[in-house]
């Protein structure tokens, strides 16, 4: 009886607190298709605007905002019900968005017209339109909030830009086609992955210095097969994931040595990644094998695919 | 986006005969209309092509490696020294097979597969990529034939259509429907057969991604039974 009850204990402790719900952007089906972390299911597909790219979930998990690129708007839904409230005006061809810690502001890479619009979710108007590179691209807001950074696909730069004034700070070349940014939890690293430079350049927030350029010599790969996407980063700072689009593989990276731990086979065209806010699942999407990856964080393992719809893109965790 | 632009060169054509009459007394500026819409490496488009034989919007890349779907062991024999496992790679990579059936066929394989089980399962995953990558090349090759084809067609189109507007000039008329291109039967059926392949380059470039798609699909079946 003794021994039941520990082992009830155990099943108990080792059950996770919460489920969070996983949304996935499904770029080719116009759908987002909602996962259940605890049961690492599918529960709901949802259907949403053309061409659904960037996808994020705000602070108090109530509202999903997604990118419809296809139809120039950012569509919010209620995350309750999974309806569709609104499609705020956004600029043409939207397609990744950072989010203040208050959620009250989206900031906009619009790939068409070469700039970022920085919009007010709340009154639905667009606060500012700040002239950047050609092909804007992926968007990080520094975790203090006073610097908001933009890479453009076709100008090779990541443009440092006050948050407040919307004056351009500065310009870090990087290599070829930077597609995300991603800044570490304390503020004082930028990361930013290159696409067919094959590359991730850490740059130092304070003097806009390339502090390391990452390669990605996985063995048994060709280097145009290595195309560095989505990100994301451990809450202590440590661990960077690293989507390598076509080499079917997520880069586990030391943040302090840059040394790579291992390169996780996953599904095929793997484009951007999600933690949950435990840390212990990180959710791939990938385009080609129309499916969700999960990976257990701990054991750095690939333990399930979720079928998903066509051409999953974007992927987002509740935060709570 | 190129296979799009190559259809907009198309379209392009299509609005020239719409716009004969505009052309009536100016056959010059006809040809140079013509010459305009088949200037543009026909089939060119978007960011400057790395490869001028490559149409398609999809990077050209290599053979599929090993490592991109594979986290299985490596093979330590030739997989067509394994009989039965080279048969299985041969169904397995062989389109007229269902996806659907695979796992089927790789299970009944497992099952009879005896103690070297994983290592035999190697030598069919060795087979499959190495034969799906042996199409997959083969198909590259015809579409980089199919684009120097292209190519050459454009470039005589713009020659016929060159030709065409000098022997116009000062003669006739050309505004009745169709009597530029009835005066020259040539012009009209290479800018037809332009068309149509035009229209089908989004199906072509898809084939070696579906080889991929398949080769990875393949790949992970086989590792579950691992």
């Amino acid at each position: 009886m003794k021994a039941f009850r520990l082992a009830l204990v155990a099943c108990v402790v080792a059950s996770p607190a919460s489920a969070y719900r996983i949304y996935v952007t499904n770029e080719k089906a116009n759908t987002i298709t909602v996962i259940d972390s605890d049961t690492l299911t599918v529960t709901q597909t949802v259907k949403a605007g053309r061409r659904p790219r960037g996808v994020r979930v705000s602070p108090d998990g109530k509202l999903l905002y997604v990118c419809a690129s296809d139809e120039d708007g950012i569509q919010v839904f209620d995350t309750a019900t999974m309806k569709l409230l609104r499609t705020l005006e956004s600029g043409p061809d939207p397609e990744q968005f950072a989010m203040n810690a208050a959620g009250d502001l989206l900031y906009i890479a619009n790939e068409d017209n070469a700039q970022v619009t920085v919009l007010d979710v709340v009154k639905n108007q667009v606060v500012a339109n700040v002239p950047v590179g050609v092909e804007p691209e992926g968007m990080a807001l520094s975790p203090d909030g006073s610097v908001l950074v933009n890479t453009s696909e076709t100008t090779n730069m990541a443009h440092f830009i006050d948050a407040k004034t919307f004056r351009r700070i500065d310009n870090v070349l990087v290599d070829k086609r930077p597609r995300y940014a991603v800044f570490t939890p304390d503020g004082s690293r930028l990361w930013v992955s290159s696409e067919v430079g094959g590359t991730v350049s850490v740059i130092s927030a304070k003097n806009r210095e390339i502090v390391k350029k990452i390669r990605f010599d996985a063995p048994g790969l060709t280097p145009e097969e290595v195309q560095p996407v989505g990100m994301r980063m451990t809450r202590d700072g440590k661990t960077v994931f690293v989507a390598l689009g076509p080499a079917n593989r997520v880069a586990v990276v030391d943040a302090e040595t840059f040394e790579i731990r291992k390169y996780i086979l996953v599904g095929q065209r793997v484009w951007h990644l999600a933690l949950t806010p435990d840390e212990r699942y990180l959710f791939t999407a990938n385009g080609n094998s129309n499916d969700v990856t999960v990976i257990d964080v701990a054991a750095l393992k690939a333990i399930k695919s979720i079928p998903a719809g066509a051409a999953p893109l974007g992927v987002a965790s509740s935060p709570n | 986006m190129r296979g799009f632009r190559a259809h907009k060169v198309a379209l392009m054509l299509r609005s020239l005969r719409s716009r004969r009459l505009e052309a009536r007394g100016r056959p010059t500026r006809l040809s140079a209309l013509l010459l305009l819409a088949f200037a543009t490496p026909a089939l060119a488009g978007g960011p400057p092509p790395a490869d001028e034989d490559w149409p398609c919007p999809q990077r050209r890349a290599g053979a599929i490696s090993r490592a991109a779907i594979w986290a299985g062991p490596a093979a330590e024999s030739r997989w067509d020294d394994d009989r039965e496992a080279a048969a299985l790679a041969r169904k397995l990579a062989s389109r007229r097979t269902p996806l659907d059936e695979a796992d089927a066929l790789i299970e009944a394989f497992a099952k009879q597969a005896g103690a070297d089980k994983d290592k035999r399962l190697t030598l069919v995953f060795e087979g499959t990529l190495d034969l799906i990558n042996g199409e997959r090349d083969k198909v590259m090759s015809a579409i980089a034939r199919y684009a120097r084809g292209q190519k050459a067609l454009a470039a005589k189109v713009r020659e016929d259509a060159e030709k065409a507007a000098d022997a116009q000039e000062g003669q006739g008329d050309i505004t009745a429907p169709d009597a530029l291109e009835q005066a020259h039967p040539d012009l009209k059926w290479d800018k037809r057969i332009f068309d149509d392949r035009a229209q089908t380059l989004t199906y072509v470039c898809e084939s070696p991604v579906l080889l991929e798609k398949r080769a990875f699909a393949l790949a992970r079946v086989l590792q579950e039974k691992l």
